[in-house]
């Protein structure tokens, strides 16, 4: 059912995106983050302004209070939001790239006349783009880990910090499988960089809007970031196993579909 | 053994045909040759033959068995050669070569500087620097090293230099007296019946003809020009004489049918001077597309 040629090579090829991407995402982190400890000395006068701001921008922004207090609080307002928003958009980039590509380049003829079932090609494809996710996800996460350790004060609470993570990648799941569904449905040679940012920051702002306010809360039901909670600083905040395995299991769905539909597929050739 | 075999083979992309009821068989041994202008249907029936397209209808057997259920297990012993070469520009000949071999369980790589010294290819170039000629020679390459025994090939001498055309028609030659079956399509006449024992002519979609190319040419019309003495005591010309033509005594005409018919009526002939021509591949070739 997989070919771990094919996988091997695929994560090569892609893991120069990959360490650009990771860069990126790892940099943002550290620069936020080395700014935690002027913002915590400035605690209160920022504390005061927060308050003074309504409380409908604030949750759409995904702030509180305790954002100028806690090491964590205050990477939950940037992880919730810009890396969440990152990643998300390579996550479907890359999910919807790694069968386009093939197709948009013409290298789809020389693999599929090799020893390869096209189930064999989707699943080693999916397989590899899942691995770039996970180490993407991973790397991330340890260093956004040593980060806050070494620049809050304050011991980090891990479970809370591993909840908050957990959510996050079941949400970078699910997008990356959507972007592989979407390669399989729409035209490989349309800009799939261009969606992917569309759709995770469209879906992200419908999230904001329905925070903002209740009247608007409705529209929310429509965006993942919805169901994923990062409110990481909220008294009862715990692990949803729920909302994570519906995600995870949604994810493998759009990808076991999209599967089924590309058994299907003629390819694009020249 | 029967090596290829289409039952009632079509695709169809909407409304457009792309091939239509295609029939037809290559046997173990074979070089057998698929002759069409462009977009007659050739690249459609190959890649159909080797998956990449789902038949609108129809049945595929390669080495005798069913497509394409046993695809990965056939492909084991397939190479092919496809018209327009697209590789991975960021790699080497050598990492594409190398990458290919990967899939194959019966791989000899010491093939690949072996057909790289026949074919004169420097493999530690990037592909996006190689000339068409020379990421052909790579295509080449890696359709052999896994020793097909069937090589499916579209339009394969596209930007081969002369000599590289030679030597690669020598090679198949090799290949085929070793056993490899040949599968080898081209819109160039001349080289289908240099290296081909057998075609099959394709015409919008519909194969109409599959012959042994020598009875191919021997079974065509024939062009004809006889010198008399004089002119004027020939007579009526046969019925089976077509495009007849005088200049002075020289008499040219087209003869389809039966030899002694000709060969009789010029036994009753005075002639000075005879000669009488087989067509080449492409003359036969437009006559099926002029019918």
């Amino acid at each position: 059912m997989i070919n771990t040629h094919l996988i091997a090579s695929e994560v090569k090829v892609n893991f120069k995106n990959l360490m650009i991407w990771t860069g990126v995402v790892v940099a943002f982190t550290v620069l936020i983050m080395a700014f935690f400890p002027s913002i915590q000395m400035a605690g209160d006068d920022l504390t005061a302004l927060l308050d003074s701001l309504p409380e409908g921008l604030l949750k759409g922004m995904g702030m509180d209070e305790f954002m100028m207090t806690t090491g964590l609080g205050f990477y939950r307002v940037y992880y919730g939001i810009y890396i969440i928003i990152i990643m998300g958009v390579y996550c479907f980039s890359t999910g919807a790239g790694i069968f386009t590509k093939e197709e948009a380049k013409h290298t789809i003829e020389f693999i599929m006349s090799k020893p390869i079932s096209r189930l064999e090609y989707f699943f080693s494809k999916s397989i590899s783009a899942f691995v770039l996710y996970f180490l993407l996800v991973l790397i991330q996460a340890i260093i956004a880990l040593l980060a806050i350790t070494w620049l809050d004060t304050e011991t980090i609470d891990i479970s809370r910090f591993v909840a908050l993570h957990m959510h996050g990648a079941a949400l970078l799941f699910f997008f990356m499988a959507l972007g592989i569904v979407s390669s399989v449905v729409i035209n490989p040679t349309m800009n799939f960089m261009g969606l992917g940012v569309g759709l995770v920051f469209g879906t992200y702002l419908i999230d904001a809007l329905a925070q903002s306010s209740t009247d608007l809360e409705w529209i929310g039901y429509i965006s993942p970031f919805y169901y994923t909670d990062f409110n990481v600083t909220d008294a009862g905040y715990q692990f949803n196993a729920i909302s994570t395995s519906i995600f995870f299991l949604l994810g493998l769905g759009l990808t076991i579909l999209a599967s089924r539909l590309f058994l299907r597929r003629d390819f694009l050739t020249l | 053994m029967t090596v290829i075999e289409t039952i009632g083979l079509s695709k169809f992309y909407g409304k457009h045909i792309g091939i239509k009821n295609v029939n037809f068989t290559v046997e173990q041994g074979d070089k057998f040759g698929f002759v069409g202008p462009n977009g007659a249907g050739k690249s459609t029936l190959i890649r159909s033959l080797l998956g990449m397209l789902i038949p609108s209808s129809g049945q595929i057997k390669l080495m005798g068995k069913e497509m394409p259920q046993f695809g990965p297990q056939v492909r084991q012993s397939i190479g092919y050669i496809p018209a327009e070469v697209r590789y991975y520009s960021s790699m080497t000949s050598r990492q594409l070569l190398m990458y290919s071999a990967g899939f194959y369980q019966n791989t000899d790589l010491s093939l690949i500087d072996e057909l790289s010294d026949f074919f004169e290819l420097k493999l530690d170039k990037k592909i996006s620097e190689l000339s068409t000629g020379n990421i052909k020679k790579t295509a080449i390459i890696q359709s052999l090293i896994h020793q097909p025994k069937l090589l499916i090939m579209d339009e394969p001498t596209s930007g081969l230099d002369p000599l590289i055309k030679h030597k690669f028609f020598d090679l198949l030659e090799e290949k085929n007296k070793s056993g490899m079956t040949i599968f080898f399509s081209s819109h160039i006449l001349s080289e289908i019946q240099r290296l081909c024992n057998r075609t099959a002519v394709i015409r919008s979609g519909e194969i109409v003809a599959i012959e042994d190319v020598s009875s191919l040419l021997k079974n065509q019309v024939k062009q004809c020009r006889l010198i008399f003495k004089d002119r004027q005591g020939v007579g009526d010309l046969p019925a089976s004489f077509r495009q007849a033509s005088w200049q002075d005594d020289v008499l040219s005409f087209e003869f389809h049918g039966d030899i002694n018919v000709l060969s009789n009526w010029i036994a009753s002939q005075e002639l000075l001077d005879i000669s009488i021509e087989e067509p080449d591949l492409e003359t036969i070739f437009m006559n099926y597309y002029e019918r």
